[in-house]
């Protein structure tokens, strides 16, 4: 569990005029849920994120995660690895090792695992990813985008987090894997019952994994609540430059012209089955 | 932070020295370093120091973003300062253990501190107000001359041009490469050298990678936009020399003969 109480943080404290990137945040991250970070381009998201899993140090405020208060000087990045891992925006361009399977391993190996468990480790993650043994010794640098891209993910799923961050993990993706990629991590969490953290600009990926919606506005949080409790709030959204799924507008436009339809519908496969529900009774 | 380093930044105006040529700035701090290295006593210090801190007041820049740029030389400052202070055979003020502290020793130290400090603000300076492309512009044209004996002044200059434009962007990239290392747990802090060499691996390697992915993608994009080499190209800016620029000059011999002057008058010791 992450609790964030009041924190604040500044790029450049030396010059105020700048103001800072994230302001007053309080939140709670529980156990177990999908949660989706969603907010206009520089609203503060990834800089969260960062401060969240030690990476920048607040200039305000306090960060706690199982109760242990993360902004301590004491307590090193490296330990909270265990507890939270991140896959940044473009996480292709971390990958340095000269094989796909050893580079999944830097992690694992910087946790201390031993030779057995780093391989154990690695295999699932890769499997995870949906990348079979065939690519194990394939130099990361010779795959396409979409691959390293899964090669970076998979690198931070072997260090098996308790809380998995990802910061748009599908931005550049085909359709085909960016479903697959969201699917899978979808299943992770359910798996291993991790929490798991995703930043993304397509209301449509919100709506077919999240169960939790925290949206940021301008540095701070300007909503936070289940699917449907934010999507409802579809007027909010438009204010802060953001949508609801297509589908969804769909849906209300149905309702305004008095089709008796229900308006929690997010994916176009509720849509479906509601539609033909309709149809049929 | 690595964010801290002020090398090539530079702040927007409209001050005087944001106004004066590039290649009259350059001419500038040429002379400023060469006499700050004739400048041998107390009072010639204090003359560099009153004019160094006018330019300042007439650049309008704050004077913390100096100290900024002071930052990653504190280390040598304290280090020559420390070296000269011990090392200098002279008259002993007082002894620690077999190390004994020359009044000449102090002279030296501070003068050299401070002779370092000068040189770094005085660069500064330049840097602070005029933007890479103008200083790049201004030594094309003073290596232009040179061309004629195959100097590729225009390659040098746009060299230069990119070098600079990419060391934010570099830095940038440092920062980012080092938190996705951090977040995978990697430790840069501890081992003794061999080990935090190697653990730099992961993130010199992504980072010339990167390096030269942009590298490839800014020729084919330069190609693209037909640049070919500085031939037939024109400037939108064109380097003129103005009437505060030929002022400006005047004060070049009335420095020169002061510092000159300032050699005379050793105080004492100092
Ligand atoms: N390294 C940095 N140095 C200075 N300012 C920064 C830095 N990174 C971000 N900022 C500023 O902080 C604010 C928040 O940026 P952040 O990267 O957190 O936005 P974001 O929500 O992740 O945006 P995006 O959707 O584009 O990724 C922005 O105004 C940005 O200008
Ligand atoms: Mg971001």
């Amino acid at each position: 569990m992450i609790e964030v109480k009041n924190v604040c943080y500044e790029y450049s404290p030396d010059e105020p005029s700048l103001g800072a990137a994230v302001e007053d945040i309080n939140l709670t991250v529980e156990d177990n849920h999908f949660y989706s970070l969603i907010g206009h381009t520089g609203s503060g998201k990834t800089t969260l994120i960062q401060l969240m899993s030690g990476l920048l140090k607040p200039t305000a405020g306090e960060i706690y995660i199982d109760g242990i208060n993360i902004c301590d000087k004491k307590i090193k990045t490296r330990d909270l690895t265990r507890k939270i891992g991140v896959v940044f925006q473009y996480p292709e361009y971390q990958l340095f090792e000269d094989t796909v399977f050893s580079d999944v391993a830097f992690g694992p190996k910087n946790l201390g695992c031993d030779e057995a468990e780093i391989k154990n480790r690695v295999q699932k993650a890769l499997k995870t990813v949906g990348l079979d043994e065939s690519y194990y010794e394939i130099s990361p640098f010779e795959l396409s985008g979409g691959q390293k891209r899964r090669v970076a993910i998979a690198g931070t799923i072997a260090m098996e987090p308790d809380i998995l961050v990802l910061d748009e993990p599908t931005a550049g993706l085909d359709p085909a894997g960016r479903d697959e990629i969201l699917s899978e991590v979808k299943r992770l969490k359910d798996e291993r019952g991790i929490s798991v953290i995703m930043v993304s600009h397509s209301m449509e990926d919100v709506a077919k994994v999240a169960d939790r919606v925290i949206v940021m506005n301008k540095g701070h949080i300007a909503m936070t609540g289940t699917l449907s409790e934010v999507f409802s709030k579809s007027d909010e959204l438009y204010s802060m430059g953001l949508e609801i799924p297509q589908i969804s507008k769909v849906i209300l436009k149905l309702r305004e012209n008095n089709v008796n339809i229900k308006s929690e519908i997010y994916t176009v496969k509720d849509a479906v089955t509601e539609i033909s529900k309709l149809l049929k009774g | 932070m690595i964010r801290d380093i002020t090398l090539g930044q530079f702040f927007p105006g409209k001050s005087l020295l944001h106004r004066l040529d590039p290649r009259v700035k350059l001419l500038w701090v040429l002379v400023y370093i060469i006499l700050l290295f004739l400048v041998n006593t107390a009072l010639g210090f204090t003359l560099y120091v009153v004019i160094t801190a006018v330019l300042i007041k007439l650049s309008g820049i704050r004077v913390k973003m100096f100290f900024k740029g002071m930052r990653p030389i504190v280390f040598l400052l304290v280090f020559t300062a420390v070296i000269n202070m011990f090392m200098t055979a002279g008259e002993p003020i007082f002894k620690l253990g077999f190390l004994s502290v020359t009044k000449e020793g102090i002279r030296i130290a501070v003068f050299m501190a401070l002779r370092l400090m000068l040189l770094v603000t005085g660069t500064s300076l330049l840097t602070f107000t005029t933007s890479p492309i103008m200083l790049t512009d201004a030594i094309e044209r003073i290596l232009s001359p040179f061309s004629k004996i195959g100097v590729p002044a225009d390659a040098i200059a746009m060299m230069m041009t990119i070098a600079i434009r990419f060391i934010p962007t570099i830095l940038e990239e440092t920062d980012k490469i080092i938190k996705a290392q951090k977040a995978r747990g990697a430790d840069f802090e501890s081992g003794n050298i061999l080990a935090r060499a190697k653990a730099m691996t992961p993130i010199l390697i992504p980072l010339f990678i990167s390096a030269f992915r942009r590298a490839d993608e800014l020729a084919v994009a330069m190609e693209c936009r037909c640049y070919h080499g500085g031939e037939g190209r024109t400037r939108l800016k064109q380097l003129k020399i103005s009437k505060i620029d030929i002022e400006s000059l005047c004060f070049i011999p009335v420095l020169l003969i002061l510092v000159i002057f300032s050699r005379q008058f050793s105080l004492g010791l100092m």
